[in-house]
């Protein structure tokens, strides 16, 4: 079948071959090596991640396919990290911080949008100044404060900081901003308070906003290791990216077990990508951050 | 949930209850002593890739109470934690407190500075049935306490290990004489050397010397020692000098970098052994400061390793000693009421062969007193059984410096050294002016 | 912007006649409409202010102030003073803005000829660039523990295929500090490009599918080969997505963390050839215990983020953004 194909091929194409076809098979071929080269690091490491052999020494010529191929690290690696505990662990936070961050990011950014009020510019003003504060310059009061509060250590120190920021404010804000009023004004006059108003018409129109920021505080949360190394010292409390970062520096002599637990850590966001990645890549490109 | 929490908080008041009816019942005669003890596993649990039973710290107490009938031994375990919730805070607060008489004490030194712990070295003079069984540690763990500048107030009760490991196979394969049981550094080097090249039998590029390039400061400190280099103290006040910068270091950095020519080119990067050990496949000879208490149990499990993978002292200086401390410190608080019965349970808890068992069947650490050979026979048929099992004796006293800036800016230069971008002297020069930077901030 | 901004906020009431009456639900309305707000705003706000606002303050406040065991006493500058005059800073400043340019200035050119052709392509653009976009979702631990095995001297995946095909004296990567394109900070910047470059790609992609066709097809008329095209008219028009892509991408480049401790820890090994300058504000708050430098470190860090920041929005992107759009 395939024969037949590739002889008849020729004949077909020939006729029809654009103008261009030497740049569009130049194009292509240099557009798929640099494809391999994306994916090739990512294949590797899960090959390796199969070998039992590779745990004690590497072969000095690169292998794209084990000779031993077995699920042993795997079973290893589970049986040193609590994993089924770590991504629960980061479920919970990640899950807990998004909704928090898009609630109050939505309210706020409705207030600052919609609402008319004393002090609102000065009050958009402290939101926005969030924006330029890094993370790393705060980190470590931060983390003295969490722990003369008793916070360390528990699940509050991963999610209470990250539950409100300037970002989605100011995207809320913008996005709410674009809704007409006549609309608020109409549900408004049939009596509706204004968290309804909030709840049942606001956030329904914000949906791809609300997407957008989901899927970013869902990345940015996911693979943040600089917080939770700092916060959290027991393995109970580990998130998956965290658990990872430390395995990997604990079982370094371990490069199949090593390799195992990575591939555990990225494979579902890497699923879940595959599955939503028109609007993964839309949501980093229209908000200009990455994760 | 809240009719279970009720629940459970009335039961567990009923057990509690109960358990001081009991204790007050049973420990009329008997003296109490409460020992702080850190990271221990609380309950049995097993290994799922060894199915290796880990024993719980109960075990501990059970052994203890049997061998004692006289004291009731109360076992306060912790785990190690981290900043606001680790064994630091915790143990600080304890002896605020006087919640313990006796104490697994990792900072035991600054204590001892405060007054709080007991000399020892009294308790021994005092104690007819005395019998030393941890060999020259008693000697290399003294530091300075207010009562006595060379106090000792601590004994080791279990440790890490560092030993020289060496391939028996590769020595064979060149016929080169096997390595001595307490190896010179002149004995390594013209043996390293020997054993870098090709390899007769099996035609692999094999290698001499080995080093964790992460942690090449601890290498390369106790190579120092070995050449007799010191690297300062702690006064009475409590302030450290550390002098680096010497002509006896010197000499040990070249001869570090020197012998880094024979190792694997990547060794600096590393931090583990090298690609290949404990398996057919290894090509690396020598590997001084072996970390031996990671790779005990696969020799253990595997009597045809045992006789591949061999163990060595570790170098020795001139004072006799040699090789980083990993010590865990057993300290006994100055506040303690029944330092009778204190003294009895310390005894026991670092020296006896069923609380050494104990360490080592619950977290892997190796004994420090003499005992180790009859607590851990499975470990004393190894070929090399009594360096293992006697190493820890002959360690180095602990670093106080041992994490924080100065070891970071020793092994920063180290790396630089080994790298070639410094040389030698350059190294040893910016490790000590970031060391007497940091020396300067302390109080 | 409204002197009175409550007044404004209940002219849609004023003409409902209810039994109630004008006035009373003028009033109500007007409570409604300011507390409504305050109470939409305290949480996140105090969220914010407990959570950014006081341990900014506590950074600052930190980096004049000296710990004791009596308590905290005010040390003026002298934090400052140490920490510009402490070489370990300025070469773990110089790193990361070493590795920041070296970073840029291959990604950029790079990800423009790959969005180029992604651009003009006709078949399976869609594919490519979920691959190329595909390191940006994996977390920088992960793919440091990858590259650690990649960059392997001894037996890693680069040097075992250049051993392959006939090289013998191979490259050290992570075993070596040198200034050198063969070193540990080649090796990050390798890193760097392969995980950053899908994420260029895609921005540099939306750029390129907002110039206006006709501009091509005038230049076609004009006897322009593609090439040229590319020259005289893409290049040019891209330029807002280049300012773009280089303030974020200096602003990353200058918090970066995760990947450079995962492959050296936070002493940047070896001999601090991968320190960062967040990795040094670590190091000297969490392993020396220095938490005043370590706070004076996180302000100067803030400073020079300031700057990257007012410089983008001032100078170029207050204009740029409105063109984007």
């Amino acid at each position: 079948m395939t024969e037949t194909a590739l002889t008849a091929k020729p004949a077909t194409t020939q006729r029809r071959l654009p103008a261009d076809w030497r740049s569009q098979a130049t194009m292509s071929v240099m557009l798929v090596i640099g494809a391999a080269a994306m994916v090739l690091p990512f294949w590797w490491m899960f090959a390796t991640s199969l070998s039992r052999k590779a745990n004690v020494s590497m072969p000095r010529t690169p292998s794209f396919w084990p000779a031993d191929p077995s699920f042993f690290n795997y079973q290893v690696a589970t049986a040193n990290l609590p994993i089924v505990q770590l991504y629960a662990n980061s479920l919970l936070v990640v899950g807990v911080t998004t909704i928090g961050y898009l609630f109050f990011s939505a309210l706020a950014g409705y207030a600052f949008a919609k609402g008319r009020f004393p002090g609102k510019s000065v009050l958009f003003i402290i939101f926005l100044a969030t924006l330029f504060i890094p993370f790393e310059t705060r980190m470590i009061p931060l983390y003295l404060m969490m722990s003369d509060l008793g916070l360390t250590n528990t699940y509050w120190a991963l999610i209470l900081p990250f539950l409100a920021g300037g970002f989605g404010t100011f995207l809320m804000r913008q996005t709410i901003a674009s809704i007409p009023d006549e609309l608020l004004e109409a549900a408004r006059i049939d009596g509706a308070s204004e968290f309804r108003i909030f709840w049942q018409i606001v956030l329904p129109l914000c949906k791809p906003t609300l997407a957008t920021l989901a899927i970013l505080n869902v990345i940015w949360r996911w693979n943040d290791v600089l917080w939770p190394l700092l916060v959290t010292s027991k393995r109970e409390l580990f998130t998956v990216t965290q658990g990872l970062a430390l395995a990997g520096r604990t079982q370094g002599i371990y490069t199949g077990v090593a390799l195992a637990t990575a591939v555990m850590a990225i494979l579902p966001v890497i699923v879940a990508y595959l599955v939503l990645q028109r609007y993964v890549i839309r949501s980093v490109v229209s908000s200009g951050v990455k994760g | 949930m809240k009719p279970l929490s009720r629940r459970l908080l009335f039961l567990s008041t009923a057990i509690v209850t109960s358990l001081f009816a009991g204790v007050a019942l049973q420990a009329q005669d008997k003296v109490p002593v409460s020992v702080l003890m850190i990271g221990y596993p609380d309950q049995d649990s097993t290994d799922a890739v060894t199915g290796v039973v880990s024993p719980g710290i109960g075990h501990l107490e059970e052994a203890f109470e049997a061998a004692n009938p006289g004291i009731d031994l109360q076992i306060i375990n912790i785990p190690w934690g981290e900043g606001a919730t680790g064994y630091a805070p915790k143990t600080e607060a304890m002896i605020q407190g006087n919640e313990a008489c006796l104490y697994e004490m990792p900072g035991a030194a600054a204590f001892a500075r405060r007054g709080a712990l007991v000399d020892l070295s009294k308790l021994i003079e005092a104690d007819s049935s005395f019998v030393n069984l941890w060999g020259p540690a008693l000697t290399t763990l003294r530091i300075w306490g207010p009562d006595n500048p060379q106090g000792l107030y601590f004994i080791p009760n279990n440790t890490g290990e560092r030993v020289i490991h060496w391939d028996a196979t590769l020595f064979d394969h060149y016929g080169v004489e096997p390595l001595s049981k307490n190896p010179t550094l002149d004995e390594i080097a013209e043996k390293a050397k020997l054993l870098t090249g090709t390899d007769p039998v099996t035609g692999e590029q094999t290698y001499g010397y080995y080093y964790q390039g992460k942690y090449a400061v601890w290498q390369f400190l106790s190579i120092a020692h070995a050449m007799g280099a010191n690297w300062g103290s702690v006064g009475a006040d409590g302030k450290m000098t550390i002098e680096w910068n010497t002509p006896t270091y010197l000499k040990a950095l070249e001869w570090f970098v020197d012998m880094a020519k024979y190792a694997p080119e990547g060794a600096l990067a590393s931090d583990g052994m090298p690609q290949g050990f404990l398996s057919d496949d290894n090509v690396v000879a020598i590997i001084p400061e072996g970390e031996q208490g990671y790779f005990i149990q696969p020799l253990i499990a595997n009597p045809d390793l045992q006789a591949r993978y061999r163990s060595s002292f570790n170098l020795r200086g001139p004072d006799g000693v040699g090789g980083v401390s990993t010590i865990s410190p057993l300290a006994m608080a100055a506040s303690c009421e029944n330092k009778d019965a204190a003294w009895t349970a310390l005894k026991w808890l670092a020296g006896s062969a069923d609380a050494e068992r104990y360490y080592f069947e619950s977290n892997g650490r190796i004994p420090t007193s003499s005992a180790g050979a009859e607590a851990l026979p499975q470990i004393a048929s190894f070929p090399d059984g009594d360096v293992v099992l006697t190493q820890p004796q002959f360690a180095e006293a602990p670093y106080p410096w041992a994490a924080a800036q100065p070891r970071w800016a020793m092994q920063t230069a180290l790396e630089g050294a080994l790298a070639g971008t410094l040389t030698p002297a350059q190294a040893l020069e910016q490790a000590q002016a970031e060391t007497d930077a940091w020396l300067a901030e302390q109080q | 912007m409204t002197r009175e901004p409550g007044s404004a906020s209940f002219p849609a009431g004023s003409g409902y006649s209810t039994s109630e009456g004008p006035m009373r639900r003028a009033f109500s309305s007007l409570t409604r409409g300011v507390w409504v707000w305050y109470t939409f705003l305290l949480p996140p706000l105090l969220l914010i202010l407990v959570f950014v606002g006081y341990p900014t303050l506590l950074a600052f406040r930190q980096s004049f102030y000296t710990r004791t065991p009596e308590g905290q006493v005010f040390a003026g500058t002298y934090h400052f003073e140490r920490l510009l005059t402490n070489s370990i800073f300025w070469g773990a400043l110089g790193n990361t803005i070493l590795l920041g340019l070296a970073f840029l200035a291959i990604v950029i050119p790079l990800a423009t000829i790959f969005a180029s052709m992604l651009n003009r392509v006709r078949h399976g653009a869609t594919p490519l660039k979920v691959i190329y976009f595909l390191p940006q979702l994996t977390s920088s631990v992960a793919i440091a523990i990858m590259f650690h095995y990649v960059f392997q001297p001894d037996w890693g995946l680069l040097n075992g295929g250049l051993r392959s095909i006939g090289l013998s004296e191979v490259p050290l990567w992570l075993a070596d500090p040198r200034f050198n394109l063969t070193g540990s900070r080649a090796a990050v910047t390798v890193l760097a490009v392969w995980a950053g470059l899908g994420y260029f790609i895609i921005v540099t992609l939306a750029g390129l599918q907002s110039i206006p066709a006709d501009l091509y097809d005038a230049a076609a008329i004009d006897g322009a080969t593609p090439l040229q095209a590319w020259f005289t008219i893409t290049l040019p028009s891209l330029r807002p997505t280049f300012i773009f892509l280089i303030m974020t991408g200096t602003i990353d480049a200058l918090s970066r963390f995760g990947d450079l401790w995962t492959l050296g820890g936070p002493g940047g090994a070896p001999a601090r050839s991968l320190q960062s300058i967040v990795m040094y504000m670590f190091q000297t708050g969490f392993e020396s215990n220095d938490f005043s430098l370590s706070a004076a470190t996180a302000v100067v860090f803030f400073l020079i983020v300031l700057g990257v920041t007012i410089i983008a929005f001032w100078g170029f992107l207050r204009k740029e953004f409105k063109a984007m759009k």
